[in-house]
Order: structure tokens, then sequence, then C-alpha cells
């Protein structure tokens, strides 16, 4: 009895994991018709920058460095 | 039957499940953990898909910019100095500093974004498509691509894809669909990470959230399709 439900489990757990993947998976029509709509949506609303909240002292030496290399870059003449 | 006692300890227990069911609907936590809203994997997306795959190709023009680098094209050489030094910060430091650096890009907004190469090489024009970080350093671009571009430079400081979501919400106030980045920090705690220079930590009131995806998944919020 006890080999018997083993072998019961076993086939199952087999089931269970098997890659029964004998084509490719494709979306659902309800997943393409999900994903089509979303694909309307213009994502465009824009807002307003509020003021920035102070940081750590680490974040705010990162930042000005950042600062002052674009600020490097957009005053170099173009190359092109 | 039940004694006084259950009958009080039953009634505190619904008393505060009640409670915190109304102040979740009041605080509006966006639901990171939504395995029912789970729709599909990234690659069915297309445009999102396709926005990730030219990420990826463009990755190494992205950190082209080095010292020695004369002339850099738009923010990649405050980018690369940015990520080489954040790399030992806190994770809440990395989300502020990316938060601010990446909203200090100029907004553009119905601009056709221009597409480029591995190398670097214009190949097209992206119109209300998802920019990658490459094309917005470079380009600028509007709400949905301030998201993306975080989302993209925190994986670069080791941010988990599993803890983001990029997220488009219906914003009752601009009337409009906007995007943020969606950050789920250890304990935790949902992080907002909004264009405005505001990191939303608790309370994420007027927001009606519509999808959002990250580089594995998309998931669909609406309930009424």
């Amino acid at each position: 009895m006890k080999r018997l439900v083993t072998i019961i489990c076993a086939f199952a757990c087999a089931a269970a994991f098997a890659d029964g993947t004998s084509s490719v998976a494709v979306p659902s029509l309800k997943v393409k018709e999900r994903l089509h709509s979303i694909e309307q949506i213009n994502v465009t609303a824009e807002k307003k920058a509020k003021a920035e909240q102070p940081q750590s002292e680490a974040v705010e030496a990162l930042l000005a460095e950042a600062e002052k290399l674009d600020g490097q870059d957009n005053a170099q003449p173009s190359s092109h | 039957m039940m004694s006084g006692h259950s009958w009080l300890h039953a009634t505190a227990a619904l008393c505060v499940g009640l409670f915190a069911t109304l102040a979740h609907g009041a605080y509006n936590q966006y639901p990171f953990e939504a395995p029912q809203d789970y729709l599909t994997v990234a690659t069915d997306f297309t445009p999102w898909a396709d926005a990730l795959s030219r990420h990826e190709s463009q990755r190494a023009v992205l950190f082209s910019c080095t010292e020695g680098t004369k002339k850099c094209r738009g923010r990649l050489r405050s980018f690369n100095r940015m990520v080489t030094k954040a790399q030992g910060l806190s994770v809440q430091e990395k989300v502020h500093l990316v938060n601010i650096y990446i909203n200090r890009t100029n907004y553009d907004t119905d601009h056709p974004k221009r597409l480029y190469d591995k190398d670097g090489k214009k190949i097209g024009v992206l119109r209300n498509q998802w920019a990658t970080l490459y094309e917005f350093l470079t380009d600028r671009g509007d709400c949905e691509d301030y998201a993306t571009a975080k989302y993209f430079m925190l994986r670069e400081l080791g941010v988990r894809a599993r803890d983001m979501k990029v997220v488009v919400t219906y914003e009752r106030k601009l009337r409009g669909y906007h995007a943020v980045l969606a950050l789920r920090l250890d304990g935790g705690a949902i992080w907002l990470l909004e264009s405005d220079n505001q990191i939303r930590k608790k309370y994420h009131g007027g927001y009606r959230y519509v999808y959002a995806m990250n580089e594995h998944s998309v998931w669909d919020h609406r309930d009424d399709y």
C-alpha cells in the first residue's frame, strides 16, 4: 500500500513539473485585448516641480557634482 | 457560548480590522503585492519590450562617457559619475538621489524622441512610446520617461527588478494619465517616486492605478474592464 501511494505521488509530482509545452505559449485573447487597450493610453500628464527637500550630505554632494558636470557639457561648443 | 472576555476580544479585533480597512482606503496605498492583477510577461507588451531591448543594446554607449571623454552627449557624464559614486549609499539615499537627479532633466512632451542603436547612432524616431535611459538622458522626455529612467538607473545601483514597478495612474487633479515609479523597500514600505520631486511614502491619495510593469511582468489594475 505504501509503495502504491509512493508511486502515485511520484506520478503526480512528475505531471505537475513536467514541461508539457510542445508549442510556443502565446497571450490569450483577453490578455491581447487588455494589452491593446493599455497601449492606447496616452501618458502625458505633467506635474509642476516642487522644491527639492534637503538630503544627506553625501546625496547633496553628489547632486552638486552632477549639476557642475551638466553645466560643463552644456557649455562646451558642439563638435558637429 | 463565549465568555465576556472573549466577546470583548472579538469586538476589539473587529474594530481594529475595520479601522485598518478604512485607513488603507484613505491612504490608497499602491497594491504592490497584487497577484490577482498579474496580466502577462513583459515581452508581450510590445512597446515596453522594445524599450527594454533598446536599453540593453544601448548600455555600452550609456557608459561610454568616461573621465577622459572630451564631449559627452546630454547628461551622460553626470550619469556615469552618479552611478560610480553612489554605489556605497544606502538604498534610501540612492532612491532620493535618483529621484532628484532624474527630475532635474528638462521636461519635454510630445517630442519625437530619437532612437539610437548600440553605438549611439540615430536609427529612427519614437512618438509617444517608452524611452530608454540613454534616450532620456540625451533627449529629455515626459512623465513616463522620468519613471522609466528612475527604474533603469536604480537597477544600475543594485535595486532589484522585483522591488520596482513603473506604474501608470489616472490623476484626478491633472485629469490625465501620469506615471510614477513604485518602490518596495525592506520592511514592506511602498514609496511612489514622483516627477514633482515628492516621494509619497505613506499617503498615496489621488491616484487611480491603471497598470504597471517591470522588466519581467505586466499588471492590469483596472477592475471595470
